[in-house]
């Protein structure tokens, strides 16, 4: 857990740590009011909260993209500093993909705007083109390249976006609400594009309101209430039931099931999927 | 979602993987002859010419193609009647006349030269616009060393237009729901603020994605990774053949005074 007094400590191997963050927007209270926050390199991190609890406010601060009042973000053992310089290194490090695709694809070329992060690292083009089919493949896009991005669905229009994070090849790659407006076929090809960049090392954060995208998919969950954020094993926070009371959140459907039906949740191997759930009742 | 149909055929044409600089190569070869020459019977040839390589070999669908020559080549024949009527005097050749007001064969000759040359030179310059996609023109644009800035605002606009014509779309389908074009005055109130808050959301979202740029490391350029493409020989040479035989065809009109 991690609590507004006394001191914090980040998890060992933790690649991207917030700490003490401050954070909000001019004529309102601080959306952040000392969160702190460690991303395990190569873990899963799920983001739980309710609208305007400060997720998406949490992502920009360790982005780069917002700069907290008080606090500071430290990737790979340095702080992030918000120069030019600083921000450049950082985000070679750290990327951010926001919500609404359409923020982010500039270019009505699929191809071309997965090329711009790796352009503006100042790569050579025959880079550039290893990274942007590289991408391409771990977000199984490769063939809307030559398509035009107003003619994608907004699935399709998500994953480009992503891969345009991707081909900058970050450490961490911070993912805001990627399965808000997705079919259920659409939010299954990204956890497959997902296990993708997790089975290349990428370690991936994603904030969401999705609890049963969270439970089966996360290894670590982090709950932002309050304007701190309460961090912990995906098991141990989504059985909180007065915590995600607080935060306003469901429970996930497995352990609602079991605990209606009397069953106690297994730490060690909580049941994420129905045929998980079908074997323990079996 | 939005779509257009010159956009559509130009992204989905046989033509579409062709380079940019090779479908130029006919489609302003065509314009420069049409827009030369002295004699209709040449503009017509060069108007069934361009509209043969859209229709035939680009499988440009007709509809879309005759829409945006024939939109417009509406203008052209409204700026062409003037040409055709005589003002005053005393004009020979008169075939109707409506007091100081009349028409001649020679200002209707003239009046017919010069809409039939501006629809043929229309004709082909749609050639290349529903062939060749606006990424792709644009990125010629850059070979040719137009300013970068104007290209990348010309790029932007192209890419928003689409997110907000959605937009537009889902604001008025929302506003037509709500019977907000029951009757005219309701429709103007409706549409003002529709305008409203069109532009308040074009703001954010421009903040929205110059952060979003931003982040991807955007330091005031947008260049991106050029399309790769091959000219292919063949293609230009066949077109520079076309070209110069109509362009040989039309001097040779002109010579030989045929209208």
């Amino acid at each position: 857990m991690t609590h507004r007094t006394g001191t914090w400590e980040p998890t060992e191997g933790a690649v991207l740590v917030g700490e003490g963050l401050h954070a909000g927007y001019p004529g309102r209270a601080d959306v952040l009011d000392c969160a702190h926050i460690a991303v395990s390199s190569g873990s899963r991190l799920a983001l739980l909260g309710e609208n305007g609890s400060g997720k998406t406010t949490l992502l920009r601060c360790l982005s780069g993209a917002h700069e907290p009042t008080a606090g500071r973000v430290v990737v790979d053992g340095i702080a992030l500093s918000h120069s030019a310089s600083g921000l450049r290194e950082h985000r070679q490090r750290v990327q951010l993909v926001l919500q609404d695709p359409d923020d982010q694809l500039f270019s009505a070329d699929v191809r071309a705007d997965v090329s711009f992060g790796p352009i503006n690292l100042g790569l050579d083009d025959a880079e550039v083109r290893v990274r942007v089919a590289e991408a391409l493949e771990l977000l199984d896009v490769t063939e809307l390249a030559d398509r035009p991005v107003h003619q994608l669905s907004y699935g399709q229009r998500k994953r480009v976006a992503i891969a345009g994070a991707v081909a900058m090849r970050p450490q961490v790659l911070l993912l805001d609400e990627p399965t808000a407006g997705l079919d259920p076929r659409a939010v299954t090809t990204l956890r497959a594009a997902l296990s993708n960049l997790e089975a290349r090392g990428t370690t991936v954060v994603v904030s969401t309101h999705d609890i049963d995208f969270a439970w089966e998919w996360a290894d670590e969950v982090g709950v932002v209430v309050d304007g701190i954020v309460h961090q912990g094993s995906t098991v141990k926070i989504m059985t909180d039931e007065a915590l995600l009371g607080r935060a306003h959140l469901g429970v996930p459907w497995p352990v609602r099931l079991l605990r209606s039906l009397g069953h106690e949740i297994d730490v060690v191997a909580p049941p994420r999927t129905v045929s998980d759930v079908a074997r323990l009742l079996g | 979602m939005a779509r257009f149909a010159l956009d559509e055929a130009a992204w989905s044409g046989p033509w579409r993987q062709r380079s940019t600089a090779e479908k130029a190569v006919l489609s302003m070869g065509l314009l420069g002859v049409a827009a030369t020459s002295r004699s209709m019977w040449a503009s017509l040839l060069v108007l069934g010419a361009a509209v043969g390589c859209a229709l035939r070999a680009a499988r440009v669908p007709l509809r879309t193609y005759a829409v945006a020559v024939l939109a417009p080549a509406s203008f052209v024949v409204l700026g062409a009647i003037p040409i055709a009527l005589t003002f005053g005097g005393s004009p020979t050749g008169v075939l109707a006349q409506l007091g100081p007001v009349a028409v001649t064969a020679d200002g209707l000759m003239s009046a017919g030269q010069v809409a039939l040359r501006s629809t043929a030179a229309m004709a082909a310059m749609t050639l290349l616009a529903a062939t060749t996609p606006m990424v792709d023109l644009l990125g010629g644009l850059r070979r040719l060393r137009v300013p970068e800035a104007l290209v990348d605002i010309a790029g932007l606009v192209y890419r928003m237009l689409f997110t907000l014509m959605d937009s537009v779309l889902a604001v008025r389908e929302a506003q037509a729901a709500r019977l907000g074009f029951v009757d005219g005055r309701t429709a103007r109130r409706s549409m003002g603020l529709m305008g409203g808050s069109i532009l308040g959301r074009a703001w954010q979202r421009s903040r929205r994605l110059e952060e979003g740029l931003r982040g991807r490391g955007y330091a005031g350029s947008l260049r991106t990774l050029p399309r790769e493409t091959t000219v292919s020989i063949p293609f230009v040479t066949a077109s520079g053949v076309l070209v110069v035989t109509l362009a040989a065809t039309s001097f040779l009109f002109t010579l030989r005074g045929v209208a």
